[in-house]
């Protein structure tokens, strides 16, 4: 130890430490010049309880303390000292405590837009984003968020907004006006897409807000606008609100804001872009499936229809049924080809028939007609496609049964399940349609008594390919085999166990459009 | 207490008793689709819900039906014949519900499952809720319900799987689904004893019957059921899964029935190789026990009992490089004291 107190003093004053001291009774006996520095109200003979630093003064239980003073940020620890006295090392932690915060900060900062980057990728659909968008930074960010935006066409060009707040069940909807937006400063230039910085406003003119906010939220603190932009222009505009008793926003979080605004846009418009395609392919998609069938008198009518694996489910196959005065006239085929090429021809296929059967009714001749009317059309020789096809004229008998008058253009026969558990195939034959000018079709005749039943279908039954080992085709053995087990069934109970045998037989492989249509007599 | 003649019970102090279910049953035994419509709607007339009566009614009879085609005494015939009645009595009560005051909620049964009138009465007491349903139908392809779910931006998924075994594919749907940023909540036996498998595989919530589907739609859903859904627990699941055609194919050669059961007993095989990686995927061997137990009732009339043992036997030596998966295995052969029966 130095014997010389100045050397003493010399080494206590260069430590980058506070240092003070005190005696038994808690008075202070010596502070170093740090301490001078950090705590200038801590002097030798001051009682530190009683002293003007509140941390300190409180601390006098304890052996540590962690305070703010002066601006500085202060951690203090005590050791006893010989004879029941004791010394506090205060040291200044500011820059690090700074640095700790920092890093904190920037990884709730990650953390948030992690999140808000892997929910707001998942949805396509545009409510559900805007959901999403609204849910994502309460309370994070704010206490409430708004999304105002306009929705796409057809819809008309309003504003709407969207909201979520604390205490919000879920988000709540609703239309805006012009009117409101245009009170709130800064929200048409985020609507018009004019990039400026976002600015928090301050309990501002923001009265028309209270419309969007929920009931019991007051006036807002502050009020943070940030445009949405995306590569498609604005997609709208997030209002971030804060209660009053909250702090305003810091540049930090007005960057952040920024950020998440722009995520938020981007899937937004995403989802309007997808919003857009879906609807087209809808409208495509609806008018290319199978109708309803129509409930016709003295017989029962059922159709099945499963498309080869896309999402829109349209496809080369196709049935459909017209009523005529005596019963009704059905049609069941396939367009060679898959998907949305197949689907368009095969709607072409089906606006034929539509307008051709009011010429003519007798399935053969309609054929013919049909055959010329597809062959005729620009450019059918460049294409290429062909259609197999089935035609059926059905007629009430005065019994209670139906005839039957199938043409065919080169198509599977149609099966006939009498009541009892037979199975006929009805032979039809024919040509393809809509692949040779001198195509030659055929026809047959057949009856059906009450409780029989006619099925027609598709090669995409028979060729399913699969099966629980090696795969196979499902094949005509094993259609016949399911259609004697039901007979009797309602069609639709009987297409329902085909469809059924025929998935289970598939096991999940791929196949190709399936499509059936049953009548039975009574 | 015998309420005065002149003030009949209120609907809501009675039950839809034995008698009334028995006529029910009658006429779908008759195939009378007349008579079934004119019985539920009388119920309705009487005060009864479209709720109660699909619940109470059509449903304990589909149970009733199930159980007479599964012991025999109703051949698939008349099974389908009775279902097409009951569903017909369902669109009639559907049509008596008024239009929606809520959300819009998706109902599909899982990949492969064509047992659809649960289903349909599920949708019909959930949309007497005041929920707008769509309907998707029996057996939804995943990526059919993933392009509607893109399309509509629905509130929430109700997925329905009956049997165990598709457990694997209703995993697939609900994965999908929450990709999408919709949650799911299960529905159905497939599910497991209280639907203790639909938490692993990333469900929100199970229920058993309609009602449930009500009241877990009644509770907020959270955006946490939505997402990526919890890894399968057991790393030997991708294997096992890629090998299912194989060990379906290796077992089938080992017990090389006649030709004439071959298909049936193939098609066993395939369902209990499926119970096995649904057991893998959701880390309990209780559903591969359970499904052995169900299964031996039915293997046992086209082969008999030996032959479910060899089954499992093959499938342990097919895959000697997964310990847990044969442990699973063997468990199962050897049943348990709790499990349904013994196989092998």
């Amino acid at each position: 130890m130095p014997a010389d107190d100045h050397l003493a003093r010399e080494l206590l004053d260069g430590l980058a430490e506070a240092v003070v001291t005190v005696d038994q009774a808690g008075v202070v006996t010596l502070v170093n010049a740090m301490a001078a520095d950090l705590l200038p109200e801590v002097a030798p003979g001051v009682d530190l309880a009683a002293c003007r630093v509140p941390a300190l003064a409180d601390a006098a239980g304890s052996d540590s303390f962690e305070t703010e003073h002066h601006g500085r940020r202060l951690r203090g620890l005590r050791r006893p000292l010989a004879d029941d006295r004791s010394a506090w090392y205060v040291r200044d932690v500011t820059e690090e405590h700074a640095r700790t915060d920092a890093l904190l900060a920037e990884r709730s900062r990650t953390a948030f837009l992690a999140e808000a980057g892997s929910r707001l990728g998942l949805s396509l659909h545009r409510e559900q984003t805007l959901r999403t968008a609204v849910t994502l930074p309460v309370p994070y960010l704010a206490d409430a968020a708004v999304v105002v935006h306009r929705p796409p066409p057809p819809a008309e060009d309003q504003p709407h907004w969207i909201r979520y707040a604390t205490g919000d069940p879920g988000p709540v909807t609703g239309l805006a006006g012009w009117p409101v937006v245009e009170s709130v400063p800064g929200l048409v230039e985020a609507l018009d897409g004019d990039l400026t910085e976002p600015t928090p406003w301050l309990d501002a003119e923001l009265a028309d807000l209270a419309e969007v906010l929920p009931a019991g939220f007051g006036r807002p603190g502050t009020v943070l606008i940030s445009p949405m932009p995306s590569a498609g222009g604005p997609a709208g505009a997030l209002v971030l609100a804060r209660r009053r008793k909250r702090p305003g926003f810091d540049k930090r979080e007005i960057g952040l804001a920024r950020e998440f605004a722009g995520r938020a846009g981007a899937a937004l418009a995403a989802a309007e872009l997808y919003g857009e395609q879906a609807h087209l392919a809808r409208v495509l998609q609806n008018s290319l499936l199978p109708p309803a069938l129509p409930r016709l008198s003295g017989m029962t009518l059922a159709g099945g229809y499963r498309a080869a694996g896309d999402s829109l489910r349209i496809g080369g196959d196709f049935y459909d049924l017209f009523p005529t005065g005596d019963g009704g006239l059905f049609a069941l085929g396939d367009v060679c080809g898959k998907g949305v090429g197949a689907a368009v021809l095969t709607g072409r296929v089906r606006q034929s028939l539509q307008t051709l059967r009011l010429v003519e009714q007798r399935p053969r001749e309609l054929l013919e007609l049909l055959n010329r009317a597809l062959l005729d059309a620009p450019d059918a020789a460049r294409r290429a496609q062909f259609t197999t096809l089935l035609l059926g004229a059905l007629r009430r008998e005065p019994d209670g049964g139906l005839l039957i008058r199938v043409a065919g253009g080169g198509h599977p026969s149609p099966l006939v399940v009498r009541a009892g558990g037979g199975v006929e195939t009805v032979r039809v034959g024919g040509m393809p349609v809509g692949a040779l000018t001198d195509a030659r079709f055929a026809d047959a005749e057949v009856r059906l008594a009450p409780g029989d039943l006619l099925l027609a279908y598709t090669d995409g039954v028979t060729e399913a390919r699969g099966g629980p080992t090696e795969p196979a085709m499902f094949g005509d053995a094993r259609l016949r085999q399911a259609l004697a087990t039901g007979a009797g069934l309602p069609p639709a109970a009987l297409v329902d166990r085909v469809l059924q045998l025929v998935d289970e037989w598939l096991d999940g492989q791929s196949h190709d459009d399936i499509a059936m249509l049953a009548v039975a007599a009574g | 207490m015998t309420p005065p003649p002149d003030r009949p019970t209120s609907a809501a102090e009675r039950r839809i008793g034995p008698d009334t279910l028995a006529a029910y049953l009658g006429h779908l035994d008759a195939a009378d689709r007349a008579g079934a419509v004119a019985l539920a709607s009388g119920l309705l007339a009487d005060g009864f819900s479209v709720t109660d009566v699909l619940v109470d009614l059509v449903a304990v009879a589909q149970r009733e039906v199930g159980l007479r085609w599964f012991t025999g005494s109703w051949s698939i015939a008349q099974e389908h014949a009775a279902t097409h009645v009951s569903e017909q009595v369902v669109d009639a009560l559907g049509a008596t519900i008024g239009p929606p005051r809520r959300g819009h909620v998706v109902m599909a049964c899982v990949e492969g499952e064509w047992h659809a009138l649960a289903a349909r009465i599920v949708t019909e007491v959930v949309r007497a809720a005041g929920w707008r349903v769509t309907f998707l139908g029996a057996s939804v392809p995943a990526r059919h319900l993933v392009s509607y779910l893109h399309q509509t931006g629905p509130d929430a998924v109700l997925l329905s799987c009956v049997q165990p075994n598709r457990l694997v594919r209703a995993a697939r749907m609900v994965e999908a689904s929450r990709a999408a940023g919709v949650p799911v909540l299960a529905g159905g036996p497939g599910f497991g004893p209280d639907g203790r498998w639909a938490a692993t595989i990333g469900a929100a919530g199970w229920g058993a019957s309609a009602r449930d589907a009500v009241a877990l739609l009644e509770r907020p859903l959270s955006a946490a059921h939505t997402g990526a859904p919890p890894p399968p627990p057991d790393d030997a699941y991708v294997a096992v899964l890629h090998r299912r055609r194989e060990l379906v194919r290796l077992a089938l050669a080992a017990v090389d029935p006649p030709q004439e059961s071959a298909e049936d007993v193939a098609a066993g095989i395939a369902h209990l190789v499926d119970a096995l990686i649904a057991a893998v995927r959701v880390d309990d061997d209780r559903l591969l026990r359970d499904f052995v137990g169900w299964q031996e009732e039915a293997l046992t009339s086209r082969g008999g009992r030996a032959l479910l043992g060899e089954v499992l036997g093959t499938l342990e030596r097919a895959l000697t490089e997964h310990p847990r998966v044969v442990a699973r295995l063997r468990a199962a052969r050897d049943g348990a004291p709790d499990g349904p029966g013994r196989a092998g």
